[in-house]
């Protein structure tokens, strides 16, 4: 008995660390999406909720990169309710019906197996070109496009469209990845 | 699709105005495109930032080392002593007597670099092969290694041993290195004692610590080139001579000048062959053209795959009959006839029943044949006594899930193991889309036995590579390991440019799981290097 307490606590632990981890990301992520930051705070709070109920029994957490790849896809998820929600609200009460919707069920965690690993996505960012390759990174650690803009001196549009044409490079060199798992 | 599409990247990065959002957020109720773009957007950009949080912060900002011998304990107690001491060893090293590391001999006998400066002087590579040493150069010299010993220069003495190119004394070096601390000299070090006792995958590990702490360490990039070029990873092995090429140091840059244009040269010649096999294999296909000489002598058992294509499309007895010395030519290098066989018994057939058939089935392969007939000519296929066709149909039309007892006892009956493989990964592809993992690893199981009692190269590679597939699945990872290597390695034999990349890809991610990231990166970058110059 003690043992599995003891067990728990640990996992407990793990989970907390990781959505600490997680959080300020997926703020971030959810004041870009949201109308205004209370909207934002409640959103990654769901997430985080919806994160607890399909993890906290497990006997073991998942790899780090599955748990960040479920988070996203629920913050996802959670978003598109919260726009459902809001436009019922907004439209009144003749939509009503719907209020009461169940929770989607989650969609699984995709297999250990069935993603692109932590080398691989950096092996194809490496393959960009240095041009693409600073833009790319200088916004993934949160720049907003106008402080990459000064920081090259370029202008936003151009840091718009480096940054499309990044993501399509790396999606072409990546999709190949996702349907292996398939065969 | 409207405007607010073309919107959703600037809305997932928050860069439209609180109005425009607005609008998209409207819209994207409504538009299930956006949704799964924007899903997609999401998961990209994480995977964005965890790249970013991986890289080792600052490495760009510190000033590149320069690759100074490190008297190791010496080297700690101040510069002024260290500069004495080498000054000390470079007057020995000067008396013939004492040369341990065999810095005088005209041409070097180790591949690898050491990053010594006393050692890492440019002579060309010996012709000798390894152990094929002189006795007296066999011989260390002790009294030299005694000074060394005296003066605490355990890096030195490593070199020594290493310095002779002798799996032996690899272990030996292995031995003086082991307690010293993990500098960027040392790692290299370490990594030329694994290479010397051919461990390519170990020595990767110590030249990624090397190069985390000196990317531009030139003898690490130097022996990465080695390691990657001793994994069969050619492209990416050029590109870090390339590298080391551009530091320009005396003799050194033009040899790896010559080792990156050798090693990308073998690779696309390597291309250049299978495309010209390719082509072979299709004029074999649409034509029954017998391949030239010179393609024949590459016995690529890619051409198998064509040859029964051939025998398939051939419209008259007297056509297939003139496939007959073909099939001998090919079968040797699967024993027991079976190709000669196959055409005797097609040359044996009523071709006033069988041409129609054929005739449709050259239009599906074509993609001529109407949708609507493809079902009405499986139904045929299936009642008449063409076995060949109906499994050459069920495979292009990807159907054989649906009709696999009939396609297994058709197999069965060819008595030819390629249908009998292809018959096992199709019953194990049909288990995993069911989930069935552990059913479809026993299938693949059978095949595999097969495999090891009649070798037959094209399919037993898929086979390989697809154990391997299930068994990560599995988390098998040993195993999975050992056979995503083996058919890595049929695929390089064979020179198979459909299934390298897969096994690439494979190995990477099995890499990944068994917590070896250098390893990983390697077979990922070269799988990535080939997809971006594909194009």
């Amino acid at each position: 008995m003690t043992v599995s307490s003891s067990t728990d606590v640990a996992m407990a632990q793990r989970l907390e660390a990781l959505l600490a981890r997680h959080r300020g990301w997926l703020l971030h992520q959810a004041r870009c999406l949201c109308r205004n930051p209370a909207d934002a705070e409640d959103l990654v709070q769901e997430a985080m909720v919806r994160f607890l109920a399909a993890f906290g029994q497990v006997a073991q957490l998942p790899d780090e990169s599955v748990c960040a790849t479920w988070l996203v896809t629920t913050l996802t998820n959670c978003f598109y309710d919260q726009l459902r929600r809001q436009r019922t609200r907004e439209r009144g009460a003749s939509e009503l019906g719907q209020q009461e919707r169940s929770v989607d069920p989650e969609p699984p965690a995709p297999a250990l197996y069935d993603r692109i690993s932590d080398e691989q996505f950096s092996s194809a960012v490496q393959a960009l070109s240095p041009v693409a390759r600073s833009t790319f990174e200088l916004h993934a650690r949160g720049r907003k496009y106008k402080e990459i803009a000064e920081a090259l001196g370029i202008r936003e549009g151009t840091v718009a469209k480096r940054l499309h044409d990044a993501r399509s490079k790396l999606r072409k060199l990546l999709e190949p990845l996702v349907q292996l798992g398939d065969t | 699709m409207s405007a607010h599409c073309e919107r959703v990247e600037r809305f997932a990065d928050g860069e439209l105005s609180p109005d425009e959002a607005e609008g998209f957020r409207q819209h994207l109720l409504d538009c299930s495109r956006c949704q799964a773009e924007l899903g997609n957007l999401l998961q990209l950009k994480m995977m964005a930032s965890r790249h970013v949080e991986r890289q080792p912060s600052g490495v760009q900002a510190l000033p590149p080392r320069r690759s100074f011998p490190r008297w190791s304990t010496a080297a700690a107690v101040g510069f002024a002593f260290a500069a004495v001491l080498a000054v000390v060893l470079f007057l020995r090293v000067r008396t013939p007597r004492a040369d341990p590391w065999l810095a005088s001999e005209p041409e070097r006998r180790l591949e690898m670099r050491m990053a010594i400066a006393a050692v890492d002087h440019h002579r060309p590579l010996t012709a000798r092969k390894m152990g094929q040493d002189s006795p007296q150069g066999a011989k260390l010299p002790l009294e030299a290694l005694t000074v060394l010993e005296r003066e605490g220069d355990t890096g030195g003495m490593a070199a020594a041993f290493l310095a002779r190119n002798d799996k032996n004394l690899a272990d030996q070096a292995q031995t003086y290195l082991e307690p010293l601390p993990s500098t960027p000299e040392n790692e290299t070090l370490r990594a030329v004692a694994l290479l010397v006792k051919g461990a390519p995958e170990e020595a990767l590990r110590h030249l990624d610590r090397a190069l985390e702490q000196n990317p531009t360490l030139p003898q690490a990039l130097w022996n990465k080139g080695l390691a990657l070029r001793d994994l069969g990873l050619q492209e990416t092995a050029a590109l870090s001579f390339h590298a080391v090429a551009q530091q320009g140091e005396p003799g050194w840059a033009e040899e790896a000048r010559q080792r990156a244009e050798a090693l990308h040269a073998a690779e696309q010649a390597r291309i250049q062959r299978w495309q010209a096999i390719m082509n072979a294999g299709q004029e074999l296909a649409a034509h029954g053209t017998p391949p030239s000489a010179a393609i024949l002598a590459e016995r690529s058992p890619i051409l198998r795959r064509f040859f029964y294509e051939a025998v398939r499309t051939r419209t008259s007895r007297e056509q297939v009959q003139a496939l007959l010395p073909l099939a001998r030519e090919l079968d040797p290098r699967t024993g027991g006839g079976v190709l000669a066989r196959y055409v005797e018994r097609i040359a044996a057939r009523d071709f006033t029943l069988r041409a129609p058939l054929v005739q449709a089935y050259t239009q599906l392969l074509q993609g001529t044949l109407p949708p609507e007939r493809v079902q009405a000519l499986i139904a045929e296929l299936l009642r008449s006594p063409e076995d060949d066709l109906l499994m050459g149909a069920l495979v292009h039309t990807q159907a054989v899930a649906g009709h696999l007892d009939a396609f297994e006892a058709r197999a069965k009956a060819s008595e030819d193991p390629w249908f009998q493989l292809i018959a096992f990964q199709e019953r194990a592809k049909a288990q995993l889309s069911r989930a069935q993992e552990q059913e479809a690893l026993q299938t693949i199981q059978s095949a595999h036995a097969i495999c090891t009692s009649t070798p037959t190269e094209y399919p037993c590679e898929v086979v390989h590579l697809e154990l391997a597939q299930i068994e990560g699945k599995l988390m098998r990872l040993d195993e999975a390991w050992e056979h995503a290597k083996q058919g890595w390695q049929q695929a390089r034999a064979m020179n198979d440019r459909d299934q390298e990349p897969v096994a690439l890809d494979l190995l990477a991610r099995l890499a990944e799981l068994r917590n070896n990231a250098p390893l990983a990166r390697a077979y990922a970058a070269e799988g990535i290097y080939r997809r971006s110059s594909d194009r």
